[in-house]
C-alpha cells in the first residue's frame, strides 16, 4: 500500500501505549492495532483530527506516502 | 459490529416487526405442514372424505371427474407441490427474520434469503398454475373420450405473485449492494 501508517513511531514518541491511544481517542485497541498494522480501508477525519489531538502532532506524523514500484 | 445496526431506535423497530414477522412465518408453516399432513393421513385412512374434498375443489359446470387410485394420489400430490414451496418461503423467511432480530440487517446471508424467497414467491403462480391444470388433467384422464380436460386458468392474485417475487429479488440485490458498503464501512475506523 502506497500510504504507511507511522502511528507506532508517534505512539513510541509521545511513550504512550495502544491501549491508552484507544481509551483516549475512543475507538477499540483492536482498530488501533488495525490502523498501526496498515489493514484498514480508510481512517475517518474526525477519528484522524482525535488521534493528531491526544498526540500533538499533524496527520503527516502518523501517515506518509511512499510510491510503489511502476507507479 | 458495524453491519448490525447501530441506531438503536431503528433496530427496535425492526427487531420488534421482525419478531411478529417470524411468529407469522411460523405459524403459516405450522398451518402448512399440519394441512398436508391431515391430507395425507386422510389418504391412508379415509379416501371417501379426500375424494369429497377433491370433488369440492375440482368440479364444476360442465366437468365431471374420474377418481381412482392413481387419479387421487396424481391429483393430491399436483395439489400439495405449491404447498410445499409455500413451506419453503416460510422456512427461509424465518431465518430472515430471526437474523433481523439479532441486528444482522445489512449482510450477505440475508440478501441470499431474501433473493431466494423472491424467486420461490415468483415460481409459485406458474407452478400454481401448471399444477392445477395437471390435476385437472389426472383427475379427467380415465374420463370417456370427449370429457378429458386441460384446463388453464391465471388470475390477477397470480400476477401480483410475480411481480411481488421480483420486486423481493430486486431488493435482494439491492440489499447485497448495501451488505458490499456495509462491509467496506467495516474497514474503515
Amino acid at each position: 500500500m502506497a500510504i504507511i501508517v507511522t502511528l507506532d513511531i508517534m505512539l513510541a514518541k509521545r511513550k504512550m501505549r495502544s491501549k491508552e491511544l484507544s481509551e483516549l481517542v475512543g475507538i477499540t485497541e483492536q482498530n488501533i492495532s488495525l490502523l498501526k498494522s496498515g489493514k484498514v480501508k480508510g481512517i475517518r477525519f474526525d477519528t484522524l483530527e482525535k488521534i493528531c489531538q491526544v498526540l500533538d502532532c499533524q496527520p503527516a506524523d502518523i501517515l506518509s506516502y511512499e510510491a510503489e514500484d511502476g507507479s | 459490529m458495524s453491519s448490525e445496526l447501530k441506531s438503536s431506535l431503528s433496530y427496535g423497530r425492526i427487531k420488534n416487526l421482525a419478531r411478529y414477522a417470524c411468529g407469522f412465518s411460523m405459524l403459516g408453516a405450522a398451518i402448512s405442514i399440519l394441512t398436508i399432513g391431515y391430507y395425507a393421513v386422510l389418504m391412508i385412512i379415509d379416501t371417501p372424505a379426500i375424494d369429497d374434498a377433491i370433488r369440492e375443489e375440482f368440479v364444476e359446470a360442465g366437468r365431471t371427474i374420474t377418481i381412482n387410485g392413481v387419479s387421487r394420489t396424481l391429483a393430491f400430490v399436483f395439489e400439495i407441490t405449491p404447498m410445499l414451496i409455500g413451506i419453503y418461503i416460510f422456512l427461509q423467511a424465518i431465518q430472515l427474520f430471526r437474523q433481523y432480530m439479532r441486528g444482522k440487517v445489512f449482510t450477505f446471508e440475508a440478501a441470499s434469503k431474501l433473493n431466494k424467497i423472491g424467486w420461490a414467491v415468483a415460481a409459485l403462480a406458474p407452478i400454481g398454475i401448471l399444477f392445477e391444470t395437471l390435476a385437472v388433467l389426472a383427475l379427467t384422464i380415465y374420463n370417456p373420450p370427449g370429457q378429458r380436460q386441460l384446463s388453464i386458468g391465471i388470475s390477477e392474485t397470480e400476477v401480483y405473485a410475480i411481480i411481488l417475487g421480483l420486486l423481493l429479488v430486486t431488493l435482494a440485490k439491492i440489499l447485497h449492494e448495501a451488505a458490499n458498503i456495509s462491509e467496506e464501512n467495516q474497514a474503515i475506523i
